[in-house]
C-alpha cells in the first residue's frame, strides 16, 4: 500500500481546525461586517461596561468557588485518608451532571423568598419577607454559586490528578526539611500542581461565560444574557454576534494567560518510586471535620438540588407526558454529537504534539467554539444554511447541530487527551506521524491505547455536556427531535418548574452513568 | 486495506443510523398507505404547551393533513426562516406576542390573508389590518396585588404605580421579558419615549427587590410578603388559584387581579397569541383552515384550557378559574404598535436601569 | 550550632502484613562517618531509611539521636520535626522552585538575609553557583542531584539519610558527582547513612558497612572487615564475588596453606594469582578492566578454579601455569543455606 506523502499530513488537523472555528467565525464575522445596527450604539455606550464587568465579577466569583470547592477536596483525598474518603474521591464528580440552569431553578427554588427555606424561617419567627436578610441567589454572588458549583468538578478532576501525580518523594523530602501540612500544601503541592489546575479552571471559566440559561433565570445582566437580548429584544442578530466577540476575547485572554503562567514554570517531574500513595491517616476530629466538609460540598452542589427536584416531581401531580421519544432523541444526538467532537478533539490532540504552532492554534480555535454561547454558534449556523439554500430539516438539520457541538464542545475533549499526553512525553510522537503517514494500524495499536485514559475521559466529558446543551439543540434540532434539554427548558419558561423537573431530572439521570463511569476510571488510574 | 475498508463501513453505518433515525417520531411512516399525496402543514410555534398537541392531533384528523411542528422562540423561529429563505417549509407561524408577529411581518416573513371568516370572528383590534396576522387568544399584563394593602383605585392606573407611596412595593421580572416589552410599547405610543422613560425610571424606584425570576415568582413574593404589587400575565395568577397545590391556591386567594389603564377610559393593555401565514406557504387554504380551526369553539377551548388564556371569540367556553378577573374594557392601540417600539422599549428600560 | 550526635537505631522491628521488612535491627551511625547500607532489592534497606527518617513507624524498638527519642513505642517524632535530611534517586527537586529557593526551602527558621547566605554558601560548596537561578528542569542529572544534598544539608540536619543517590546518573559523570557530594557530606560532619545496591560504591566510599538480607543486619563494620572475614556466605556475596570449592579438590600444598577443616570453601577470585605453584592448565581467559579472570584446571580434575590477577602476557587456553594463594581470602561459612 502507498504511503501518503507526509506533508498531507498536515491536511486534517487543517480541515478540522476550519470545520471547528467556522460558525464561530461566520457568526462573529457577520456581527463585525454587518455595520452597526441602530442599537449598537445604544450598547456600546450604556450596557457593554455593565455587561462585561458583570460577566467579569461573576466569573472571578465562580472561580474563587471552584477552586475554594475543587483544591482542598482534591488535596485531602490524595493525601489524606480520612472516613468516606473513597466514596468522595468519586462522588465530588457527580454534579458535572447538572446542567447550570437545572441548578438555577432548584437553587432558586430552595432559596426563593417563598420556598422552603424562607418559608420555614417565617413561620418559625413570624417575620415578613422584609424583616429579615436572606442571602439573595438572584444576584451576582448567586449566579456564581450556580455555576461554580455545577462546574468546580472539572477543577476537582484536574487537581485531584495533578496531585496524585505528583512524586510522593518531592513531598517528604519537603516534610524532613520541616514544612508542616499547611506548608506542604501552599508551598509544594500546590505550586507544582497548579499549571494543570489552572488548565481545569480555564475550562470551567470558559463554559461559565458562555452560560445563558442561569444568567437569564437569575436575573444577572451578564454578557451572554445580553447577546440574547440583542437579539430578541432589539430584534439584531448581528448585535449579538458582536458582542460575543467579546466573550471569545475573554476566553483566549483566559487561555493566553494560562499557557504563559504554564510556560514560565518548571514541569512536574514523575517519579516512578514510591509514587503509590502513601495516604497519611488524618487525627481525629480533624478527620471527621474533613469528611464533614467533603459531604457538605457534595450536599450544596448535588444532594440537595437533586432531592429538591425530586420533591417537587413527586409533588405535582402534573400530567405526564411521555419521555421515551425525549430520552431517545436526547441520547441519539449525544451518541452522533460525542463521535463527531471526539473525532475532532482526538486529531486537534494528536496535530498539538506536532508543532506549537498547531498546538496553539487548536487550543485558541477550540476555546473561541467553546466560549461564545451556543445561541451565537446557533446563529453561525444560520449564516451558513443561507448559503446552501436548503430548510433546516431531516439530515441538513442534523448535520448543522452535530457540526455546532463540534464547534463548541471539542475544547472540551481536547482538554483530557493533552493532559494525559502531556504526561507520556516522548511515546506518542509517532501517535501524531502516524495519522498522516498512513500508519493506520499504528495508530490503532499502539497510540490510541496509549491514549485511552485521557479519550476515555473526553468521550465521557463531551457526551455529559452534548446531553446538558440547549440554545443550539432548540435552534437547529430537525421536526420531531425534542430533546430533554428543550423540554425542560419549556416547561420552564412557562413558569411551569414542576413539570420541568422530570425531563431536568432524566437529564441528570442520563449524564450520571457517564459520570459514574468517569470517577471510577479516574479513581482506578489514580489507584494502579 | 483491511483497516481502509472498516473505516469505510464504520461510516456509512453511522451515516445509516442518522438516516435511519432522522425522524423518529414522523408520522408520515404511519400513513404511507394513502393513495393521494399527504397534505402537509409546517407550523413555526413559539408556544410549547403539551395541549397544543391534543390540538393539533385534533386538527390532522379532521383534515386528514399532517401537522409538522418546529417550537422555538420567536426570534430563533425567525433567522430560522430568514436563513431558509424561499426554501422554508414554514407554512404558519404562532407567536404568543404581537409584537413577534409584527417582526415577522417587518421581515417580509408573512403574506396577507384576505379571509371573509377570520375577520367575521376576530374584533378588527385583535387581528392586522392588513391581514399579515390574525389574533386567536388573549393574555394580559395586569398586576396582582395584596388587596389588604391597597385599594383598586390606588392602582387603577399603569402611572399611579410611579408614584411615591409605592416605594419598595413592587416585584416584577427583568426588562427583556417580551410582556414588559409590549407594554412599555404602548407606554412609548401614548406618552412618548421620554415621559415612558421617566415611569421606567420610577418603576424601578419603586422595586422592592432587582428583577428576577418568572410572573410566578413575583406573584408569591407577594404572598410572601417581599412586595405587594407584582406586574404579571393574569394567566399566571389564574394558573396558581387552579393549580392542584394547597399552597398555591392560598399564594392566590391572599392576592387580587387588576387590569390597569393607562388613563381614565384608555382602555387595559392587551396581548395576543396570533397566527400569520407564512410567505413560503404553498397550501394556503390549508393554513388558512388551521387558523379558522383554532378560531372555532374547539380550537379556543384547547388553545386556552391549559394556559388559561382568554378565548377571542363569544361564546367560548372559558378556561376554568378565568372567572376570577375582573372585567376590563380594551385599549384600542392597534397591536402592532407593540413590534415597532420594542427596541425603543428595551433602549429605554436599559435606561432606566431595569435589569 | 547544635552538638553532633549518633543517629541510632536500638533493635528496631517493622512489618507490612505478614511480611516482616526490619527485624530488630540495630546500627549506630557515627558523625562525619559514611554508613553504607547495601542488600539486594527487597532485603528491607529502603524500610530502614525510612524508619529512621520518620516516614515509618516502627513496631517495636528505637530510633535516637544522641539521647533524644525520635520513634519509640510510646513515642513518634513526626518526618517534619526529626531534622534529618534525605536525598532521593529521583533528586525530588520543587520543580517550581530554582536552585537557590531549593536549598534555601529548609531555612524558614532563620532571617531572609541570612537564608540566602546559608543557601548561597553550600551551592558554592557543591560548585553550583553558575546554576544558582536556574530551574530543576534545566539542569543536568549531576546538578540535580548536587541541589538535592546542598537542600538536604542547608538546614544543619541531625542526620543524612541517601536512597540509592547515585544510581540515577550517567555512569560516566557518576564518579565526579559522587566525590564531590560526599565530600561535602564528611565536611558537614553528621551522620549520613548511604542506601546502595552497589558494592564498590560502598566499599569505595564508605567508613562502616551494614549489610541487610531479610530484613536483618547480618553485619557491619569498616569495609576491610567485611570483604576480608564476612561473617556469613551473604555477607561475603553482598560485598564482591566468591567461589565454592571443596577442600579435598585443592592442591595438598594450598590445604597445608588454609587453616581450617572445613570440608568446603569459599574464596575471592583474587585469592589464588599467578605464582610459584602447583602447576594448572588454562581453560578460559577473560579480560575484565583491570583484572584478568582465569579459569584453572588442575591436571587430573575436571573442577576449575577461579582467579583474578594482574593481566601479564595474553594466556591462551591450554596453556600451563602455577599459582599461589592469599589464604586470608578462603573462608569457611556455619551449615547455611546458599
Amino acid at each position: 500500500m502507498p504511503r501518503a506523502l507526509p506533508s498531507l499530513s498536515a491536511i486534517p488537523p487543517m480541515l478540522i481546525i476550519v470545520l471547528v472555528g467556522l460558525p464561530v467565525f461566520v457568526a462573529l464575522f457577520a456581527g463585525v461586517a454587518a455595520g452597526d445596527g441602530a442599537t449598537w450604539d445604544h450598547i456600546l455606550q450604556n450596557r457593554l461596561l455593565p455587561y462585561t464587568s458583570t460577566t467579569l465579577l461573576t466569573l472571578l466569583i465562580a472561580g474563587v468557588i471552584m477552586l475554594g470547592f475543587a483544591v482542598p477536596a482534591a488535596w485531602m483525598i490524595s493525601q489524606y485518608e480520612f472516613p468516606g474518603r473513597r466514596f468522595f474521591s468519586w462522588a465530588l464528580i457527580l454534579p458535572l451532571a447538572m446542567p447550570g440552569y437545572v441548578m438555577a431553578y432548584a437553587w432558586a427554588d430552595l432559596m426563593g423568598v417563598a420556598g422552603p427555606l424562607q418559608s420555614q424561617i417565617r413561620d418559625l419567627t413570624g417575620l415578613s419577607a422584609r424583616d429579615y436578610w436572606f442571602p439573595n441567589l438572584f444576584s451576582v454572588p448567586g449566579l456564581a454559586f450556580v455555576l461554580g458549583s455545577t462546574l468546580f468538578p472539572y477543577v476537582y478532576i484536574t487537581a485531584r490528578a495533578a496531585f496524585s501525580m505528583q512524586s510522593l518523594a518531592t513531598l517528604e523530602a519537603a516534610r524532613s526539611l520541616g514544612a508542616r501540612p499547611l506548608d506542604l500544601f501552599w508551598r509544594v503541592g500546590l505550586p507544582v500542581a497548579l499549571p494543570a489546575i489552572l488548565g481545569g479552571l480555564c475550562l470551567a471559566l470558559m463554559e461559565a461565560a458562555a452560560d445563558y440559561g442561569a444568567a437569564d433565570f437569575l436575573g444577572v445582566q451578564t454578557l451572554g444574557v445580553g447577546i440574547v437580548r440583542s437579539w430578541t429584544s432589539f430584534g439584531e442578530p448581528n448585535t449579538a454576534a458582536r458582542l460575543a466577540l467579546m466573550l471569545v476575547l475573554i476566553a483566549g485572554s483566559l487561555l493566553i494567560a494560562a499557557r504563559l503562567y504554564q510556560g514560565g514554570k518548571g514541569v512536574q517531574q514523575t517519579s516512578s518510586r514510591w509514587l503509590s500513595p502513601q495516604r497519611t491517616r488524618l487525627p481525629q476530629p480533624l478527620a471527621w471535620i474533613t469528611t464533614a466538609l467533603c459531604a457538605l460540598i457534595l450536599l450544596v452542589c448535588f444532594l440537595a438540588p437533586i432531592s429538591r427536584l425530586l420533591w417537587l416531581a413527586m409533588e405535582s401531580n402534573a400530567r405526564r407526558v411521555d419521555l421515551i421519544p425525549l430520552l431517545r432523541a436526547t441520547l441519539a444526538l449525544g451518541v452522533l454529537g460525542t463521535g463527531a467532537a471526539f473525532v475532532a478533539a482526538l486529531v486537534f490532540t494528536l496535530a498539538a504534539k506536532r508543532s506549537a504552532f498547531l498546538r496553539m492554534a487548536t487550543r485558541l480555535i477550540a476555546a473561541a467554539g467553546y466560549a461564545a454561547p451556543g445561541a451565537v454558534l446557533g446563529l453561525g449556523a444560520l449564516f451558513l444554511l443561507r448559503e446552501t439554500g436548503q430548510p433546516l430539516a431531516g439530515a441538513t438539520a442534523i448535520g448543522l447541530l452535530l457540526w455546532i457541538y463540534v464547534s463548541r464542545f471539542t475544547s472540551a475533549g481536547v482538554e483530557p487527551m493533552q493532559a494525559t499526553l502531556d504526561r507520556l512525553p516522548r511515546n506518542l510522537d509517532h501517535a501524531a506521524q502516524s495519522l498522516g503517514s498512513g500508519g493506520m494500524r499504528q495508530f490503532f495499536r499502539l497510540d490510541l491505547p496509549l491514549l485511552a485514559p485521557g479519550a476515555l475521559a473526553a468521550g465521557l466529558i463531551l457526551f455529559v455536556e452534548i446531553l446538558k446543551e440547549l440554545p443550539a439543540t432548540l435552534m437547529l434540532r430537525p421536526f420531531g427531535w425534542d430533546t430533554l434539554a428543550v423540554k425542560a427548558h419549556a416547561y420552564a419558561t412557562d413558569e411551569r418548574l414542576a413539570q420541568a423537573t422530570l425531563p431536568s431530572l432524566l437529564i441528570v439521570l442520563a449524564g450520571l452513568l457517564p459520570v459514574l463511569l468517569l470517577s471510577w476510571r479516574l479513581s482506578a488510574t489514580e489507584r494502579s | 486495506m483491511t483497516y481502509r475498508t472498516k473505516l469505510v463501513a464504520g461510516l456509512s453505518l453511522l451515516v445509516g443510523a442518522v438516516a435511519a433515525c432522522s425522524n423518529p417520531s414522523d408520522p408520515a411512516e404511519t400513513q404511507t398507505t394513502t393513495d393521494a399525496p399527504q397534505r402537509v402543514l409546517t407550523l413555526y410555534s413559539s408556544r410549547h404547551y403539551d395541549s397544543d398537541k391534543a390540538l393539533y392531533a385534533m386538527f390532522e384528523e379532521e383534515t386528514g393533513a399532517r401537522l409538522d411542528v418546529r417550537e422555538a422562540g420567536a426570534s430563533q423561529l425567525l433567522e430560522t426562516m430568514k436563513a431558509e429563505g424561499d426554501q422554508s417549509p414554514a407554512d404558519v407561524i404562532l407567536a404568543a406576542d404581537a409584537g413577534s408577529l409584527w417582526r415577522f411581518k417587518d421581515a417580509s416573513l408573512t403574506r396577507a390573508l384576505a379571509s371573509d371568516t377570520l375577520e367575521t370572528l376576530i374584533p378588527a383590534n385583535y387581528r392586522a389590518a392588513d391581514g399579515h396576522w390574525y389574533g386567536v387568544a388573549r393574555r394580559m399584563r395586569g398586576i396582582a396585588y395584596d388587596p389588604t394593602r391597597w385599594d383598586v383605585e390606588q392602582l387603577a392606573l399603569w402611572p399611579n404605580l410611579a408614584l411615591e407611596d409605592k416605594a419598595g412595593e413592587i416585584c416584577v421580572r427583568s426588562s427583556s421579558n417580551i410582556y414588559n416589552l409590549s407594554l412599555m410599547g404602548e407606554l412609548i405610543h401614548r406618552l412618548g419615549s421620554e415621559a415612558a422613560q421617566d415611569w421606567a425610571t420610577a418603576i424601578v424606584g419603586n422595586m422592592a427587590r432587582n428583577p428576577q425570576g418568572g410572573d410566578t415568582d413575583q406573584i408569591r413574593a407577594i404572598a410572601a410578603g417581599e412586595c405587594s404589587i407584582a406586574i404579571v400575565n393574569h394567566y399566571y395568577w389564574v394558573r396558581l388559584g387552579a393549580s392542584d397545590s394547597e399552597a398555591d391556591q392560598q399564594v392566590a386567594a391572599s392576592t387580587a387581579f387588576l387590569f390597569p389603564e393607562f388613563s381614565e377610559g384608555s382602555g387595559s393593555h392587551v396581548n395576543i397569541t396570533g397566527a400569520a401565514v407564512a410567505a413560503t406557504a404553498d397550501d394556503l387554504a390549508l393554513a388558512e383552515a388551521f387558523i379558522t380551526f383554532l378560531l372555532t369553539e374547539t380550537g379556543q377551548s384547547y388553545l386556552t384550557r391549559e394556559t388559561k388564556e382568554l378565548p377571542l371569540i363569544d361564546g367560548a367556553s372559558l378556561p376554568d378559574g378565568v372567572d376570577a378577573l375582573p372585567s376590563f374594557t380594551p385599549s384600542d392601540t392597534a397591536l402592532d404598535i407593540y413590534g415597532e417600539n420594542q427596541a425603543e422599549a428595551q433602549r429605554l428600560f436599559d435606561l432606566a436601569g431595569w435589569n | 550550632m547544635t552538638s553532633i550526635r549518633p543517629l541510632i537505631a536500638d533493635q528496631v522491628s517493622r512489618s507490612f502484613g505478614t511480611v516482616t521488612a526490619v527485624a530488630n535491627a540495630s546500627l549506630t551511625l557515627t558523625p562525619g562517618e559514611i554508613t553504607a547500607l547495601i542488600g539486594p532489592s527487597g532485603s528491607g534497606k529502603t524500610t530502614f531509611l525510612r524508619l529512621l527518617a520518620g516516614m515509618e513507624r516502627p513496631d517495636s524498638g528505637q530510633i535516637l539521636s544522641g539521647e533524644r527519642v525520635l520513634a519509640s513505642a510510646s513515642r513518634h517524632v513526626p518526618i517534619e520535626k526529626r531534622k534529618i535530611g534525605l536525598v532521593f534517586q529521583d533528586f525530588a527537586l520543587f520543580p517550581n522552585m530554582t536552585v537557590l529557593q531549593n536549598v534555601m526551602f529548609g531555612l524558614r527558621e532563620y532571617a531572609k538575609d541570612e537564608r540566602v547566605h546559608m543557601a548561597e554558601s553550600w551551592i558554592e560548596q557543591l560548585g553550583l553557583t553558575h546554576r544558582r537561578d536556574a530551574y530543576p528542569h534545566h539542569l543536568s542529572g549531576g546538578e540535580q542531584q548536587r541541589t538535592a544534598i546542598a537542600r538536604a544539608l542547608a538546614p544543619k540536619p541531625v542526620a543524612i539519610l541517601l536512597d540509592e543517590p547515585f544510581s540515577g546518573l550517567d555512569p560516566s559523570m557518576r564518579g565526579r558527582v559522587r566525590d564531590a557530594a560526599l565530600n561535602a557530606i564528611r565536611a558537614a560532619k553528621v551522620p549520613a547513612l548511604l542506601v546502595t545496591h552497589d558494592a564498590s560504591e560502598a566499599l569505595l566510599h564508605s567508613d562502616t558497612i551494614a549489610v541487610i538480607a531479610h530484613g536483618v543486619i547480618l553485619q557491619s563494620g569498616p569495609p576491610d572487615t567485611l570483604y576480608r572475614a564476612p561473617n556469613s556466605l551473604a555477607v561475603a556475596r553482598a560485598l564482591g564475588p566468591v567461589h565454592e570449592i571443596e577442600r579435598s579438590n585443592l592442591p595438598a600444598e594450598w590445604r597445608a596453606e588454609i587453616k581450617t577443616d572445613a570440608p568446603t570453601l569459599w574464596y575471592r577470585p583474587e585469592a589464588i594469582s599467578l605464582g610459584k605453584g602447583p602447576d594448572f592448565t588454562v581453560s578460559g581467559s577473560r579480560l575484565a578492566g583491570p583484572v584478568t579472570e582465569l579459569c584453572l584446571k588442575l591436571p587430573d580434575s575436571k573442577d576449575v578454579l577461579y582467579s583474578a590477577c594482574q593481566p601479564g602476557t595474553p594466556l591462551k587456553p591450554g596453556e600451563g601455569v602455577q599459582a599461589m594463594i592469599n589464604p586470608a581470602l578462603f573462608f569457611e561459612f556455619a551449615a547455611e543455606s546458599t
